[in-house]
């Protein structure tokens, strides 16, 4: 298999991709022990693979319940990718890496 | 040390007795629910509606939360994860509720939790804490005391179903709490009462409903499964759904309630009065005019209810056979104008093919026409033609159960059918109507000397001295008069007979003797 069959237009985009900013919202409830548990899983896995390429917002729904309607949330803590595009949603405590770079990291 | 754990005991006793005590019952509005529950569902807990698709969930538990601020002045939070709030509000519109109104004044909220919009991935452990804090809001919004969630299956089936159910018990806890009456959908499933196997979890009362067919007429019914700690009626309940409302039959028999009567009533006709004790039925009783294919039990109504209406009482005529205007026309042949009657707003009229629906919802149309015009009177007629819907002995109980109804509220039933003595040994509910009704006539058509007589006679009358006689049934222009009958040495004067020799015998006078064959 070689690069020859690869549009090579293709390639161009991945390496764009690859240089994209992430912006993410992490939704929690509260100061509770699964929500701090949740931010050092994220942040572990934020630095690891998208070093210096990531925004975050954490956001307390408990402060700001607004957000629950607008951003029709049921289940917490919920992590929202914003950019790039598409929107991806991954809900927990981010214990589960594979998951989170499935849904994050191969497009 | 020991006195403050005897106090600590003695006050988890203590609520554990206050406890016990409050299972207060919160009446949810809807006719006929209530009196099945005996009070409605239990308050500040949360009640599970389950049934099929179209078995009427959704409109159940709207009508729980329009009837709580309407009737109760109770505000409710409406938590729809199906359909969109503006179409949730399309079609309650068409029960005449301003809902637009309500959410202006904080009465009612609806909220659309769309599931599914978003493919969401589970990574480790979460709780929906999201849907607490939105509940929590819309609590606090309306200060509600009733919420709805419908449907719970559309929201299970995108996420993990295990956690969702201790997540659910938890919201339940949480609302009990808050003092909030929580009423559930969930589709009925196979295994288990629902396909989730909610019921072994949240509900203290599940109530099912669902739409049968039977004998190609479909009919909603709702049955109570469970209720912990209190007693419920166990039977399935016919409802219906209409531009009123929802609406539960009660067939339970209030008949320890009847108001007994003994005021009297006249049949219209002089001569059937003087076989009654010359005063005629009871006020409250139950009047069966039997006979065959005819004999005149339409012509027997008919002048009960000119009768009545010259003596200004309301009558409901449920007519199952002929159409008002055909009733009116025949009856211009005995010399009673229905139509002049129904002008003058004494006489409504009930018209229904008894194959357009259940029987049960014959009698709620009929029951709901009888508590919106106030009859003194109904008047079944037939009902042999009813008797085709279903197994007979559904139809007997039916009838049993309406007709005490209709006793308590004091008014008269009238029904006419074509039972004979002949048709009782073979049809068993024949059996039946004519041994619940009060008073019995019969008509009886025989055959002599090449001529149809039809006789009359009153098979029972409780609590009268009914005269045994035999009569002669004569129908002319001037109405029904039942002619004694008389004898010579030939034998019995009847029909073409009684013409030679005694010309239009008029029966008034001779009443006292009571002629037997």
């Amino acid at each position: 298999m070689s690069n020859t069959y690869i549009n090579p237009k293709l390639t161009e985009i991945i390496e764009e991709y690859k240089k994209e900013i992430y912006s993410f919202r992490l939704f929690i409830s509260g100061d509770t022990v699964v929500s701090r548990r949740t931010i050092i899983n994220l942040n572990l896995f934020l630095n690891k693979h998208l070093e210096n390429r990531y925004s975050i917002d954490i956001i307390d729904v408990l402060l700001y319940p607004e957000y629950t309607a607008s951003e029709d949330i049921i289940t917490l803590p919920l992590l929202i990718k914003d950019k790039p595009f598409p929107e991806a949603r991954v809900t927990g405590d981010m214990s589960n890496t594979d998951v989170m770079i499935k849904e994050f990291l191969i497009v | 040390m020991t006195t403050i754990t005897n106090n600590t005991k003695e006050k988890v006793i203590d609520k554990i007795i206050n406890f016990e005590e409050s299972l207060i019952k919160a009446p949810t509005g809807i006719k006929g629910f209530d009196e099945i529950t005996f009070g409605g569902i239990p308050r500040n807990r949360p009640t599970l509606v389950v049934g099929g698709i179209g078995s009427g969930k959704t409109f159940f538990s709207m009508q729980f939360i329009l009837k709580g601020i309407t009737d109760f002045n109770e505000p409710g939070v409406f938590m729809t994860f199906e359909e969109k709030a503006n179409e949730l509000l399309t079609n309650v519109s068409n029960l005449g509720y301003d809902l637009k109104k309500l959410m202006v004044d904080n009465k009612i909220y609806l909220e659309h939790l769309q599931i599914g919009q978003y493919e969401m991935q589970e990574s480790g452990k979460y709780n929906i804490d999201g849907l607490f804090v939105r509940i929590e809001e819309a609590i606090k919004r309306t200060g509600a005391k009733r919420i709805v969630f419908d449907s719970l299956d559309s929201l299970f089936s995108n996420l993990d179903t295990t956690l969702l159910k201790s997540e659910f018990k938890r919201l339940f806890f949480w609302l009990k709490e808050k003092n909030v009456t929580a009423v559930i959908t969930a589709e009925s499933g196979f295994t288990y009462i629902t396909r989730l196997g909610l019921e072994e979890n949240v509900a203290d009362c599940v109530i099912e409903l669902s739409n049968r067919i039977v004998n190609q007429i479909a009919t909603r019914r709702l049955r109570i499964l469970k209720y912990r700690g209190s007693n419920h009626a166990n039977n399935e309940y016919p409802f219906i759904i209409d531009k009123n409302g929802l609406f539960v039959y009660p067939i339970i028999s209030q008949s320890m309630y009847q108001i007994v009567s003994s005021e009297r009533i006249s049949s219209g006709i002089l001569t059937l009065d003087e076989m009654l004790e010359n005063k005629g039925f009871f006020i409250g009783s139950s009047i069966l005019i039997s006979g065959t294919a005819g004999t005149g039990k339409t012509s027997f109504t008919s002048t009960f209810l000119q009768s009545l209406s010259n003596a200004d009482k309301k009558t409901i005529y449920c007519a199952f056979e002929e159409s008002p205007n055909q009733i009116n026309r025949n009856m211009k042949s005995i010399g009673i104008d229905i139509k002049k009657i129904n002008d003058t707003g004494n006489l409504l009229f009930y018209y229904a093919r008894p194959t357009i629906q259940n029987l049960e919802l014959h009698f709620m149309a009929i029951q709901e026409k009888i508590e919106k015009f106030n009859p003194s009177v109904v008047i079944l007629d037939p009902i042999t033609n009813l008797m085709t819907e279903g197994p007979n002995s559904d139809v007997r109980d039916i009838l049993t159960k309406f007709i005490d109804h209709v006793k308590t509220k004091k008014i008269t039933i009238m029904l006419t059918g074509a039972i004979t003595l002949g048709s009782i040994s073979w049809v068993p509910s024949d059996e039946g109507i004519s041994s619940m009704v009060d008073t019995w006539v019969m008509i009886d058509d025989v055959e002599i000397e090449y001529e149809r007589i039809r006789f009359v006679y009153v098979m029972k009358s409780r609590g009268m001295n009914h005269s045994k006689e035999v009569r002669e049934l004569k129908i002319s222009s001037e109405g029904i008069s039942l002619l004694p009958i008389s004898r010579n040495e030939k034998g019995i004067i009847v029909g073409s007979k009684r013409m030679k020799e005694t010309p239009l015998l008029v029966s008034q006078n001779n009443s006292s003797t009571n002629h037997k064959i």
